[in-house]
């Protein structure tokens, strides 16, 4: 069984890239464009990713559980 | 989009945070199909590979008990005949072939054990995986249109004006 480790805290390091770069967009634009673009997208992906990433971490933990006893 | 003006300083801004988006979306669905490959990895192996592998152990360590059995009846009639009794190791010989044995046995039990826990367990914890896939493909072309919308609207705002020296 191949391994999968760190997909989770992985998943958590490609959002913090993105809402790194999110959060420097304010400098340099602020209307409201800015705002709803946040609204529509940013908040709701945000938090499906980090509620991905914590159901990733699990699958490893299981996985990982299910390679030590089945081998 | 908004009727009031644009507070932008360039088209820049909105294109590079088009790449990241783009970045972000690519890296969340290579990382979410790894995880579904590695879970639909697991449950294939513990429906086929795994269980074969261990009876197949099962059968081969119940030969070794046997065999080690009888090198130490051996060993025992060897012992009534007066040759010196040198059962020791052939003792010891079959405790590990009992204890390589039951290891198998746990281990076969565990795999069918396991091949049912998984299928309960995984449905439950793919469903974030699986909405955040949902969101991606709805969401990520809905941003792109916004986002190269925005561009048309921002690179038409900061043409310069033919005759405009300023």
């Amino acid at each position: 069984m191949t391994g999968s480790d760190g997909s989770g805290p992985a998943l958590i390091g490609a959002l913090k890239d993105f809402n790194a770069h999110w959060e420097r967009t304010a400098a340099v634009w602020h209307d409201a464009a800015r705002a709803r673009f946040e609204e529509d997208f940013i908040r709701e992906l945000t938090e499906s990713v980090r509620s991905a990433a914590n159901a990733v971490g699990q699958i490893e933990v299981l996985l990982n559980q299910i390679r030590r006893d089945c081998s | 989009m908004s009727q009031r003006p644009a507070r932008i300083e360039s088209p820049e801004v909105i294109k590079e945070l088009r790449n990241r988006f783009v970045i972000l979306d690519q890296a969340c669905r290579s990382l979410l199909m790894s995880c579904y490959a590695d879970v639909q990895d697991a449950r294939q192996q513990l429906r086929t590979e795994r269980p074969l592998f261990w009876k197949h152990e099962v059968r081969r360590r119940e030969e070794a008990l046997a065999a080690a059995k009888q090198e130490l009846a051996r060993a025992r009639l060897a012992a009534e005949r007066g040759v010196r009794f040198a059962g020791v190791d052939e003792q010891r010989a079959v405790e590990r072939a009992k204890q390589r044995l039951e290891e198998a046995e746990r281990k076969l039990q565990a795999v069918g054990r396991w091949a049912v826990l998984l299928d309960q367990k995984a449905d439950k914890l793919l469903g974030p995986v699986n909405a955040l896939l949902i969101l991606l493909d709805q969401q990520t072309p809905q941003a792109m249109s916004r986002l190269d919308l925005m561009l048309d609207h921002l690179e038409e705002y900061f043409r310069p004006i033919p005759g405009d020296a300023t």
